[in-house]
């Protein structure tokens, strides 16, 4: 007698036909594979409002399950999956006033203090702090969107094209000006406090 | 010729989208920290009971689940047919002489009395062949009463029925019926009883 193929054996699109038919747990072998990843994805982009993220997580997992009989076996997964988060982060951005939320965060000093001084006092927890407040107030939710998604979630540029729901030259130009961006707010980390690796640029744009 | 050769970069230093080496060195600290972001931040919470459950929820509805619903269903529509057969236009002795019928509720016919209130005097005009009701009982009227250039003339048979004080027109629409009547008649009957009662009058 054939014994069904483990759960975990099986490929995201396989599973998504038996979460169709209501198998509880092909969501969970889903959400065990893909919900940290999910969440940490709504966490960055929602400037780190960790409630706000498990509510998005818990939106996609609803979306997940009730347009689980619409997904092609025949298209990838991770896209329809994050173009399903984009959805609902568009619709958070436009809900609430992402701009008087962000301006709490805290400025890392880079227009207070001389820049000298702040070289001077360097280290790798400025970094991080100048790196996220560059990420969460110099860059627009677009080009957050695919600075993420290509150098967090490393999905390649014709996947985040059909998330963006744009062409693959509009992704490349997204990514060229975010990353000017970026360049331009680390200026004042350069040489960085760690080793850079230069592999991970040479193969971005 | 406007357009701008294939060739054309407004930067001709750089490659399209490519950044300066100032700008990557810049950066590479950056990307390196952000692609460390998804091994870093908080961990999925665990999967709710009530996600859970709607997720069985999803369950397909076996075929014979649907029979009930599919039998409400046609038995509804045999009912809305059966009431839909009924004939609602009233017997022609109910009605007085002067008056056009315009059945509206099954969309058929005009039918028109003449002075005498005999049967052969009804006039009845498919609706089949005429687009409104008030083609049908200008056609109608056509019939019984010819009136040259009357179909020229573009009045409609409310009109025409208006102007010569003597015909009554009744729209039916349905069993509840809803009648409009020209030609100095009041009341508003709402039943068969009701046009009768008011026809007899």
């Amino acid at each position: 007698m054939n014994q069904p193929a483990p759960l975990s054996s099986l490929s995201d699109e396989a599973l998504m036909p038996l979460i169709a038919r209501g198998q509880e747990l092909a969501f969970e072998e889903l959400y065990r594979r893909h919900g940290t990843r999910l969440m940490r994805y709504f966490y960055r982009m929602l400037h780190r409002d960790e409630a706000r993220a498990q509510d998005l997580l818990q939106d996609w997992c609803i979306r997940v399950v009730n347009h689980a009989g619409r997904f092609n076996s025949k298209q990838a997964f991770l896209p329809w999956a994050y173009t399903i988060a984009g959805n609902l982060l568009k619709n958070e951005y436009r809900r609430r006033s992402v701009r008087s939320i962000v301006t709490v965060v805290e400025e890392p000093g880079r227009l207070q203090e001389p820049i000298q001084e702040w070289k001077d006092s360097l280290d790798m927890e400025a970094f991080r702090r100048a790196l996220h407040f560059a990420l969460d107030q110099d860059l627009s939710p677009e080009h957050r969107e695919v600075l993420l998604l290509r150098f967090m979630e490393e999905l390649p540029l014709k996947d985040i094209a059909l998330i963006a729901g744009c062409s693959e030259g509009t992704v490349k130009s997204r990514l060229f000006y975010a990353l000017k961006k970026l360049s331009s707010a680390l200026a004042a980390f350069h040489p960085c406090p760690e080793t850079p690796s230069q592999d991970l640029l040479n193969s971005t744009i | 010729m406007n357009s701008l050769p294939p060739s054309f970069n407004p930067h001709p230093d750089q490659e399209p989208f490519a950044l300066s080496e100032a700008d990557r060195l810049c950066l590479s600290c950056g990307l390196q920290e952000i692609s460390q972001w998804k091994h870093q931040g908080p961990e999925a919470p665990a999967l709710s009971p009530a996600l859970l459950r709607q997720v069985s929820a999803k369950k397909p509805v076996a075929w014979s689940r649907y029979a009930y619903v599919m039998a409400a269903a046609l038995a509804l529509l045999f009912m809305f047919v059966q009431v839909a057969k009924q004939d609602l236009s009233p017997d022609p002795k109910d009605l007085q002489s002067g008056h056009i019928l315009v059945d509206s509720a099954l969309h058929d016919s005009v039918m028109l009395l003449d002075e005498d209130p005999n049967e052969d005097s009804i006039q009845t005009v498919s609706m089949k062949d005429e687009s409104t009701h008030e083609q049908a009982g200008q056609a109608a009227l056509q019939r019984l009463d010819p009136i040259p250039g009357l179909a020229a003339s573009g009045l409609t048979a409310r009109q025409i029925a208006m102007q010569r004080g003597r015909l009554t027109m009744t729209e039916w629409q349905g069993p509840k019926a809803r009648t409009s009547f020209l030609g100095g008649v009041a009341e508003q009957p709402k039943t068969t009883r009701g046009l009768e009662d008011l026809l007899t009058a």
